[in-house]
């Protein structure tokens, strides 16, 4: 199939959309299809062979971070020529409820229009106030997918109706054939910890405060602590006495993201809430590494209930601590989770995940292909 | 001259603003149409795959033993674990419980659900000449749900598992279709319900598209997962 896909935030900075689209974009080149990305770039020497340079992004406060959008003439140009030039059997729109190239791309299209919702926001003022202002464009989406049940509650809550679920993908290849990092695996038994350390939601003082009952119990377990933030900030935080059982690797490159998972012995994730999918916790599962999350809604979903992973009470760091000892001082219960993380992993390869987003197209595209819509055909 | 410009101005506002109105009642229209004839097409997928399931069961009844030919598929559970993979929303998620519920393998089912597969194929064609989405379709498409999950299906069909999961997989793309179209319906009603829309009769040329509600759940509604209201 002629497939066309539009990404509304700028293509080279790191961000979920971005990564998802580049990973569908590569997924489907792989099965076959003939592949297309519209998105905003800062450097369009940065992007990919299959993707069309839309225009630089403006950065604007959005959704609680700072999202760099897109909107105006001389874009919405490159958009309709894309369009044209793509004669697309469908148009997959990534987030098009953001004022930027994906809604543009609604705008302007008309025909087989798919439309994937990646943000979960009960609250969101945005798309409250915008709701009326969006429906023109969202009323040509013949097919909406969500990429997670809150992203679905989101939209059934704010736009009516329904959508299918498909869950992100994960390039299981990548993370189960990494080695681990330069001097891994390290003498003793390794936890990892990886995300914002500054940001209070992903968990990492809970995570610090198990450390002394940890250490209590297997003298030799440490702590990997991957992700930006402040070093110095971090080692404060450290309880006294276990500054040397805590290793900080600062910011990950993509390339060392799952070398750092086959680093470590058990992967944990003590996030205090607001995740709408988790999947930082296939990608470990994917490596092979078993998981020690807390049990919020999302992360009870992807470990199916603890059947995948072991799930702790949230921010209890006693729960915590025991669960760590526990699994650290039982290689054979490790392996075990580790096997059954693969095969949940598995589920959510990209090449399964691409082809049920195929699935849809199919149904959608019938006859029809993507035009440029009437009204703004002559402009 | 002032109040002429500008009633000429107000004139030239009104009519784009409704020419405007009537493009996306246009669009919606081709959405409405496409969804329906792609809701049928999967209707029609369905009740064929019903078909060759309910002959797919006689010939094993017939042969008293395992169907020849399907072997090669006994383990095809695992490919329809993943189009509903992980309990999301495949009506199919359900199917791992169905097998090996109590009964009797019985030929009177297996008759039931050839003549369900068949009124529900000879709806589909009266539909097709042009007969409305209505109530009676609903009824033709909701007998043949509940003949593929009579128990005596159940028993008999685990043995003909390339035909069961055609109707695992046709099943999960009726549900996505009736979604797609009823989603198309709902933003039709809500432009056509638009007072400005209704005062002038943008859309009196057109007939209202009805919802179509079935029970496409491929195990009886208390043992389904729970699913979003559509």
């Amino acid at each position: 199939m002629r497939i066309g896909l539009a990404c509304p935030y700028t293509w080279d900075v790191p961000g979920g959309v971005q990564v998802h689209v580049a990973d569908l974009a590569e997924t489907l080149i792989a099965l076959g299809h003939d592949v297309s990305v519209i998105t905003p770039a800062d450097d369009e020497d940065n992007l990919p062979p299959y993707a069309v340079h839309a225009g630089r992004a403006m950065p604007v406060p959005y959704n609680g971070s700072v999202a760099r959008l897109l909107m105006g003439p001389v874009s919405a140009s490159r958009v309709r020529r894309w369009l044209r030039d793509g004669d697309f059997d469908v148009l997959h729109a990534h987030e098009p409820t953001a004022p930027s190239v994906s809604l543009l791309a609604c705008l302007l299209g008309d025909g087989p229009i798919v439309a994937t919702f990646h943000t979960s926001n009960p609250r969101s003022k945005i798309l409250t106030a915008a709701g009326g202002a969006l429906r023109p464009a969202l009323e040509k989406v013949r097919a909406r997918i969500a990429v997670s049940e809150a992203a679905r509650r989101t939209i059934v809550e704010h736009l009516g109706g329904d959508a299918v679920l498909i869950p992100n993908g994960v390039s299981v290849g990548t993370f189960a054939g990494a080695i681990p990092l330069p001097g891994h695996p390290a003498e003793g038994r390794t936890v990892g910890f990886l995300g914002r350390t500054d940001e209070p939601r992903k968990g990492l003082e809970v995570l610090l405060g198990a450390l002394p009952a940890l250490v209590g119990r297997v003298p030799d377990a440490r702590l990997l602590v991957a992700g930006p933030g402040d070093a110095e900030e971090i080692r404060e935080q450290v309880p006294p006495g276990l500054t040397d059982r805590v290793e900080l690797l600062g910011r990950l490159s993509v390339a060392d993201k799952p070398r750092f998972f086959r680093s470590c012995d058990i992967y944990c994730a003590p996030n205090t809430g607001q995740e709408s999918f988790g999947i930082v916790l296939l990608e470990a599962m994917a490596a092979g590494t078993p998981v020690v999350a807390s049990d919020i809604d999302a992360f009870r979903r992807v470990l199916d209930d603890g059947r995948s992973g072991r799930l702790f009470s949230v921010s209890d760091e006693q729960a915590l601590a025991d669960a760590l000892a526990e699994l650290l001082r039982a290689p054979a219960a490790r392996a075990a989770l580790a096997a059954a993380g693969r095969r949940t992993a598995a589920g959510y390869d990209w090449p399964t995940v691409a082809r049920r987003v195929v699935g849809v197209y199919e149904m959608v595209a019938g006859d029809s292909r993507v035009s440029v819509a009437a009204a703004d055909a002559s402009s | 001259m002032t109040p002429v410009v500008a009633v000429v101005l107000l004139v030239v506002l009104v009519a784009s603003y409704l020419t405007w109105l009537a493009t996306r009642l246009d669009r919606l229209g081709a959405r409405v149409a496409d969804a329906r004839a792609g809701l049928i097409i999967a209707l029609a997928g369905r009740a064929g795959a019903a078909m060759r399931l309910a002959d797919r069961c006689t010939a094993g009844l017939a042969g008293d033993g395992p169907l020849a030919g399907d072997g090669a598929l006994a383990g095809s559970g695992a490919l329809a674990g993943n189009e509903g993979r992980a309990g999301t929303d495949g009506p199919d998620a359900g199917r791992a419980g169905r097998s090996g519920r109590g009964g009797p393998a019985s030929p009177a089912s297996i008759a039931t659900l050839r003549s369900a597969a068949r009124a529900a194929a000879a709806g589909q064609s009266r539909i097709r000449a042009g007969a409305p989405l209505d109530a009676a379709a609903e009824d033709v498409e909701n007998t043949l749900s509940r003949a593929l999950r009579m128990p005596g299906v159940d028993v008999t069909a685990p043995a003909a598992s390339a035909a069961l999961h055609e109707v695992d997989l046709a099943s999960a793309r009726v549900a996505l279709a009736r979604q797609f179209y009823n989603d198309a319906v709902r933003d039709m009603r809500a432009l056509r319900g638009r007072r400005l829309v209704r005062a002038v009769r943008l859309a009196a040329h057109r007939p209202t598209s009805e919802y179509f509600e079935i029970d496409d759940a491929l195990t009886p509604p208390h043992h389904a997962p729970a699913r979003q209201p559509s």
